[in-house]
């Protein structure tokens, strides 16, 4: 069950993860006051593999990823865990030490560019600033460097854009310009948070295949943080999903998929609308709405939205655990699919 | 046949740009040009576009919100600009929901207030007849009737897109905008509301205009659709047609760009591309507005603007303006691209 617990995710490689979150807890206020937003959270992602993250608003999926970055609001602390940055934690450190980290190590682009970049700057100068201050490069080696960064991600006429301010570009160029920045220290992991939810469609998948282009080329790390299933299905190696601030299941992004194990992740899935489904049916949101962290749910966190759940499912909180050797852990004391799953995961063999 | 329900012809909205102390007007944006469709009586046209198609300003013109430039639009027989000037007859024949309900509820009142002030201000209900309306509003979209005591940021985001809709629903309209109403809403929670929005239409026969950039929700609700790019139409006609064989290269584009929640078709079907280069409003090109974007734009999509046309072995009402889609190259990619997401 510790092992279970400490890594769900086992490394493929013999290099071991490059970041690994280990039983990661973050919590807002103090005492009595206090609100657990994420617990026990174990994480780790492998050079040039691509993690999904998948949860509803508010299941602590941006929450996890601000912690492992030293980002957390006022307020919010780290109550247990690790983070481990090539084997080193991060916990603890100083904002003065974190600084190097973050940009160079493990960069992170966030949903909202317009909010990101600075609105009285020009891209080029907003782009060339961290390498002339920190990378000790030229003015015009870092204009060189600038250039070469947004022609990488498919900005045209790269060399004029420089001059451009943030609003002159479109949403999509934005966050290629965003993208452009967050690669510029070749960082080791690239975290992408709902990097496409405010971007047309045609855009998002343009957005998209860029960054898992980069991440193949440039041999990072990929956390995608998203509550699109569909989003995850053509990028990610594996995807963990999140309900209430905890990990309830990861696998292989066939095998998750395919053959799903926990009711929460079957939900999702059948919540999508299908643009291959008619108009006759009717969609299958899930019920109800994800639990509010001030108000925790006794026991399994899904079961009052869970149609599979059972009296253990209110009393006792199930762990994540691989009974099935596959390398897919689960948090359900039902696991309804379980038979489903080692089919299909028998069949792949 | 019968009229339809809402009918626009040939509209367009130009804004002007005005610059300096005099407010001259130096130009112009083309945000809507010269498009033309209808919407029958108690079905769903879905309107699809990215941003900046004028999908949105489309709506907005058809509440009145936006000013025609040229053309006219007809709301259950009555023409848009005399309901304008009759007080009060517009609003209570055509409603419209918006994408961000947190930024169109008012955050200092109570959810019951905001339903209560709509009542009172069209003089539908007062005081205690008032209440009891609000709580019957609340059952129709599925809303505990406690939640009238809360204030708009204690509810969840599907909560507050069920308050607009009872908002909307509150003075009885036949005919409602919905401005992309499921886009800021988690995945699992859309259908929640897509489900409510069919419900309602089906028990009162309410007309829609379903605004969205989403091709897969817009299968689900729409009977009809229209594809805009660059202000004008792309494609229309009824969805079954549309979805079995797109006949415009956007079209095929937006269909190749929705994910399919399938990781083996996700990464191997083929996909018809844009180019990034969003329309210029302020400078709209001459020909297809779509060209700068199409893989298959040639010579004649730089010169001439091409109409919309049937094409012959597809429903007649199926519509699309390229000057290439009769071409076999083209046929055949597109319906490829359309396999690939529907398979």
């Amino acid at each position: 069950m510790i092992l279970a617990q400490s890594s769900p995710l086992r490394p493929i490689s013999a290099n071991g993860p490059v970041l690994e979150l280990k039983n990661l807890g973050v919590a807002y206020g103090r005492g009595a006051a206090s609100v657990q937003v994420v617990h026990d959270v174990s994480l780790a992602v492998e050079r040039g593999e691509a993690l999904g993250i998948v949860g509803e608003s508010g299941c602590g999926k941006s929450q996890t990823m601000l912690a492992a970055l030293g980002l957390l609001p006022r307020g919010g602390r780290i109550t247990s865990g690790q983070v481990l940055l090539e084997g080193q934690d991060l916990v603890g450190r100083s904002p003065r030490q974190m600084r190097p980290v973050r940009g160079r190590e493990i960069a992170l682009i966030s949903q909202d560019a317009l909010t990101s970049l600075n609105p009285a700057m020009t891209i080029g100068k907003q782009m060339a600033e961290p390498m002339i201050h920190y990378g000790g490069m030229s003015r015009s080696a870092a204009r060189q460097r600038c250039t070469e960064l947004l022609d990488l991600v498919g900005i045209p006429g790269a060399a004029a854009r420089l001059a451009s301010y943030p609003h002159e570009l479109s949403g999509g160029m934005r966050q290629r310009a965003l993208i452009a920045m967050a690669i510029s220290a070749n960082p080791k992991v690239l975290i992408a948070d709902e990097p496409t939810t405010a971007l047309d469609v045609t855009t998002q998948s343009q957005i998209l295949r860029l960054i898992d282009s980069l991440r193949k080329e440039l041999g990072m790390a990929l956390i995608l943080i998203t509550h699109d299933l569909g989003v995850v299905a053509g990028v990610a190696d594996r995807v963990a999903v999140l309900y209430a601030g905890r990990v309830v299941e990861t696998a292989e992004t066939e095998t998750l998929f395919a053959a799903p194990r926990h009711p929460y992740t079957k939900a999702l899935l059948d919540s999508i609308a299908r643009i291959e489904d008619d108009v006759a049916e009717r969609l299958n949101p899930i019920p109800g709405l994800p639990p509010d962290p001030r108000n925790p749910v006794s026991g399994c966190a899904f079961h009052p939205r869970c149609e599979y759940s059972r009296e253990i499912c209110r009393n006792a909180l199930p762990i994540l655990e691989d009974g099935t050797g596959a390398q897919h852990p689960v948090r359900c004391h039902v696991d309804p699919f379980v038979s489903s799953s080692l089919r299909a995961v028998g069949g792949a063999r | 046949m019968n009229t339809p329900a809402i009918q626009l012809k040939n509209v367009s909205v130009r804004f002007p740009i005005r610059t300096g102390i005099l407010r001259r007007v130096v130009g112009e944006v083309h945000a809507v040009d010269d498009i033309s469709f209808e919407i029958n009586e108690g079905e769903t046209l879905g309107l699809v576009g990215e941003s900046g198609s004028g999908k949105s300003t489309t709506g907005r013109a058809l509440m009145g919100l936006a000013p025609l430039t040229a053309g006219s639009v007809a709301c259950f027989g009555r023409d848009l600009k005399q309901l304008k000037l009759a007080s009060g007859a517009l609003p209570r024949i055509s409603q419209i929901v918006f994408q961000d309900p947190y930024a169109s509820l008012n955050p200092r009142m109570t959810i019951g207030e905001t339903l209560q002030e709509v009542l009172e201000v069209h003089g539908l209900a007062k005081g205690r007849d008032a209440k009891q309306r609000v709580d019957m509003l609340l059952d129709d979209v599925g809303l505990r009737r406690d939640l009238a005591e809360r204030h708009p940021h204690a509810l969840s985001g599907g909560q507050r897109q069920r308050v607009a809709i009872a908002r909307a629903l509150a003075i009885e309209p036949k005919f409602i905008v919905l401005d992309e109403v499921v886009s800021a809403l988690d995945v699992s929670i859309q259908g929640q509301i897509v489900n409510l929005l069919q419900d309602l239409q089906r028990d009162r026969k309410l007309t829609y205009l379903f605004i969205t950039h989403d091709l897969s929700i817009v299968r689900h609700v729409s009977h009809s659709l229209v594809v805009m790019y660059g202000g004008q139409v792309m494609e229309k006609g009824p969805r079954k047609s549309i979805f079995a064989a797109p006949l415009h290269p956007y079209t095929s584009a937006l269909l190749s760009a929705v994910p399919v929640p399938d990781p083996k078709i996700e990464r191997m079907r083929p996909r018809i591309d844009v180019r990034s280069e969003p329309p210029n409003p302020l400078a709209p090109l001459t020909g297809c507005r779509f060209q700068k974007s199409c893989l298959f734009a040639s010579e004649i999509c730089r010169s001439e603007r091409p109409q919309l046309q049937s094409i012959e072995g597809h429903d007649p009402q199926h519509l699309a303006a390229c000057h290439h889609m009769r071409e076999p190259r083209v046929r055949e990619a597109l319906s490829r691209a359309a396999r690939g997401a529907l398979s």
